[in-house]
């Protein structure tokens, strides 16, 4: 059962795909879009992880927010350094399904402020963040006066 | 009326978030990272509020403008990845 609710949200997935392409939903392209859909090879779909992949697809749902939140930000930096830290891949992303792995790194380079370089290890992602020199200065000030 | 006031309101958003963006390639003073966060929000960003300004301007071809959005934002994504990737890597 559970490999036929599979089966059935790639094929629902290959057909709103052929909708939005061809831009019409009449009964001929729908069933040209069935059969075009069940001629290509449907690969290891009882490999899918829906489990991780639902909550990545609704997280995505947050990113328009983000996205315009961090242009803003981005702009407001006059004096722009480098600073590359690490972040924790994502504990569904590290459960083996490759595309909440993808989802996770979607996330990450999508929105402006944060830009994935490259996987450290199975865990971390080597993300390249923009800081203010000013800003970096007055923390680093800051800790002195503090010791 | 105030549908077309939003939309061109939203399109010269875009367009100030691509000009913007593009504008630091010219400067040989920021990093190549710098210039994708730039780039991302010319590219992403702009070419996004483009996009749903013509989707508010011409609401029946909402579903060439959504797989335009969607190509763009992968398009877009991947190719800052790449980029960042080739860029970091240790000499």
């Amino acid at each position: 059962m559970a490999n036929f609710t599979r089966l059935t949200l790639v094929l629902l997935f290959r057909i709103t795909c052929w909708c939005l392409v061809t831009s019409s939903i009449e009964t001929t392209n729908l069933l040209t879009g069935l059969v075009v859909c069940l001629l290509i090879p449907f690969g290891d779909f009882r490999r899918l992880k829906m489990r991780a992949l639902i909550p990545e697809i609704l997280l995505i749902l947050r990113l328009p927010y983000d996205m315009i939140k961090e242009c803003f930000e981005l702009m407001l930096i006059n004096d722009p350094i480098d600073n590359f830290t690490e972040e924790k891949v994502n504990i569904r992303a590290t459960s083996g399904s490759k595309f909440a792995e993808f989802f996770d790194l979607f996330r990450i380079t999508f929105t402006p402020m944060s830009l994935v370089t490259r996987r450290e290890n199975s865990d971390v992602w080597r993300v390249h963040l923009v800081a203010s020199a000013s800003d970096v200065e007055t923390k680093v000030k800051s800790k002195e006066s503090d010791k | 009326m105030t549908i077309t006031f939003v939309s061109y309101a939203i399109l010269s958003l875009g367009l100030y978030f691509w000009i913007w963006g593009t504008l630091p390639i010219l400067n040989k003073e920021h990093s190549i990272f710098y210039k994708l966060h730039t780039l991302t929000v010319a590219d992403s960003v702009g070419s996004l509020l483009i996009v749903v300004a013509l989707f508010l301007l011409a609401p029946q071809y909402w579903p060439l403008l959504l797989v335009t959005a969607i190509s763009l934002s992968l398009w877009n994504t991947i190719f800052s990845y790449i980029l960042g990737n080739i860029s970091d890597r240790p000499s």
